[in-house]
């Protein structure tokens, strides 16, 4: 079946607009024709990525082409951190000729227009979408957060993909952006009583292994749960499956008032209790864990009240003697944080900011053999990413760890 | 010599030929493939070590980040890609890896999924595959026994 185009897609096609935005549409029209797409749908915003250790070399010759020819994006478009600190990578001993590269994508997507704000959560940062808001998502964890929080529609947006959708302002209208593909099939009960923090990431674990790709609707979670706390969950979820999309009953708007299943009877369904997070809690920190030397948090990025309670957490307290603290958060953020006296407090202790960045996906410039973190996100990923033995556990004692 | 013959959905064109590599396990590309030797680096795939390099690669579908696009594009870029790849189920970030190799560095890369037969049954290391991604169809002549 062909693709239906409107007058501007024709024109962009025809190269009337510019050779950049034909090319970006030609790759768009590429990929509606192979996977039956009818026709596309334009997008309020995109996330994209910039990062060098996922875009490598191959990636940034592809975004400095569409920058030479004039490509620009025609809607607000963020991207994933950056694979170094950008504003102290040399204090922090990052490679020199690594972060060359990093900053030659820094430049290219400057000249191709995107918004600096280098987060994994757009959504803390400005770019945040209407419920039923078409965008072009690439980062995992947002891509869940916009879905599922927010009701706004967004495939897994490949990493190469999403600039074609900047620069087009569409993308085409196939999987999560049809009504017919957002449709619960799998049930998940929790029963575990009051939930804290961290169960929030665990539970995120334990359910991108049940779901896999499928889409989960869960009973049990409160609505108080904070935007931080389902900002985890979707991570963790994502990071441990390909979870695109969840639902709350009661909680999410495509569960709050209406029926995710849409009449039918759930495919699988399981409960999980206060015993089934306590195994899976455990199950996250690996098996030889050291001394605990090392503490990295912000995944995803940290929010402004992170960094307060934080704050309260550490206030009179230091580091001991060879132990680190890092924590991951947009530049707004720490901006913010100075401006409300949170990041004295959290420099007094010894703790180091690293604006911008993140571990998942940049290099580990340290010799720490055990690292500590509150993420089920960086729990599946840093251990055999880096090479280090990792203990998962909350806020509360990754300070206790290193602190004293 | 005896042919078998496998009709499926053509993902991204092109016709090109070769020795195929099977994976039963899924293929992660961010991290999982190393680009500048085109080995697969993941201790959970029973290939790890192999390079997937001007093979007909045949796996049963992807998994891991958004990344995956641009990991393979960066094989290709090296010349480390595979001749093709065969999926039960490919999803977009393939395609786009592939579809990018071209626009980048013309290298045609076919992708076809969902075929009539599992190509995962019928196509083994070492069978020689011939790949129209055009028009969906791949022929697969077997290997001589021992």
């Amino acid at each position: 079946m062909a693709v239906k185009l409107n007058k501007e897609e024709e024109a962009m096609l025809r190269g009337d607009h510019g050779e950049a935005p034909k090319i970006a549409m030609e790759v768009l029209m590429r990929l509606a024709t192979a996977f039956g797409a009818e026709e596309f749908v334009p997008v309020s915003s995109v996330q994209a990525m910039a990062h060098y250790g996922s875009l490598h070399d191959a990636g940034l010759e592809w975004l400095e082409k569409l920058a030479a020819l004039g490509g620009q994006c025609c809607v607000p478009t963020t991207q994933d951190p950056a694979s170094v600190p950008l504003d102290k990578w040399e204090s922090l001993g990052f490679d020199g000729a690594y972060a060359a590269k990093q900053k030659r994508l820094a430049q290219a997507i400057k000249e191709l227009g995107e918004v600096l704000t280098w987060s994994c959560t757009p959504f803390n940062v400005g770019s945040i979408p209407r419920f039923g808001d078409n965008v072009a998502w690439a980062e995992s964890s947002a891509v869940s957060y916009a879905n599922s929080v927010i009701g706004a529609r967004t495939n897994r947006t490949p990493a190469g993909l999403a600039i074609c959708a900047a620069i087009a302002g569409r993308i085409p209208k196939e999987r999560l952006y049809l009504d017919e593909n957002r449709t619960a099939t799998v049930k998940v009960n929790i029963d575990a009583g009051t939930l804290s923090t961290l169960d929030y990431n665990t539970i995120g674990i334990m359910l991108g292994k049940f779901a896999g790709t499928r889409i989960p609707a869960l009973t049990g979670i409160p609505n108080t749960a904070s935007s931080d706390q389902l900002k985890y969950l979707g991570a963790s979820a994502a990071s441990s499956g390909s979870v695109a999309l969840y639902h709350i009953l009661g909680v999410t708007p495509e569960a709050f008032d209406r029926d995710p299943f849409k009449g039918n009877k759930p495919a699988e369904e399981v409960t999980w209790t206060r015993q089934d997070l306590a195994a899976a809690e455990q199950a996250l920190t690996t098996k030889n864990p050291g001394e605990i030397e090392h503490v990295v948090v912000g995944c995803p990025h940290y929010s402004i009240w992170e960094l307060k309670t934080l704050a309260k957490l550490v206030a009179g307290k230091k580091l001991k003697k060879n132990k680190e603290f890092w924590v991951y958060t947009p530049f707004e953020t720490e901006s913010l944080a100075q401006r409300m006296g949170v990041l004295d407090v959290l420099k007094e202790a010894g703790i180091q900011i690293l604006a911008s960045n993140c571990l998942v996906i940049s290099p580990y410039p340290r010799s720490h053999k055990t690292l500590m973190t509150d993420s089920g996100k960086f729990a599946s990923y840093l251990p055999s990413e880096h090479h280090i033995e990792l203990v998962y556990g909350s806020i509360e004692n990754c300070v206790k760890a290193v602190t004293e | 010599m005896d042919t078998i013959v496998l009709k499926g959905r053509p993902i991204v064109g092109g016709v090109v030929e070769g020795e195929a590599l099977v994976s039963q396990d899924p293929l992660v590309w961010s991290h999982g493939v190393y680009p500048p030797t085109g080995k697969i680096n993941d201790v959970r795939v029973k290939l790890n070590g192999t390079s997937v390099k001007d093979k007909i690669l045949v796996y049963p579908y992807g998994k891991g980040s958004t990344s995956t696009s641009t990991w393979m594009l960066e094989t290709f870029r090296y010349g480390n890609g595979p001749k093709a790849i065969l999926n039960k189920e490919t999803e977009g970030l393939i395609a786009i890896g592939s579809i990018l190799a071209d626009v980048l560095y013309k290298i045609t890369a076919p992708i076809v999924d969902r075929f009539d037969q599992d190509p995962l049954l019928v196509i083994e290391t070492g069978d020689w595959v011939k790949v129209d991604g055009n028009k969906g169809i791949v022929e697969v002549t077997k290997k001589k026994q021992g």
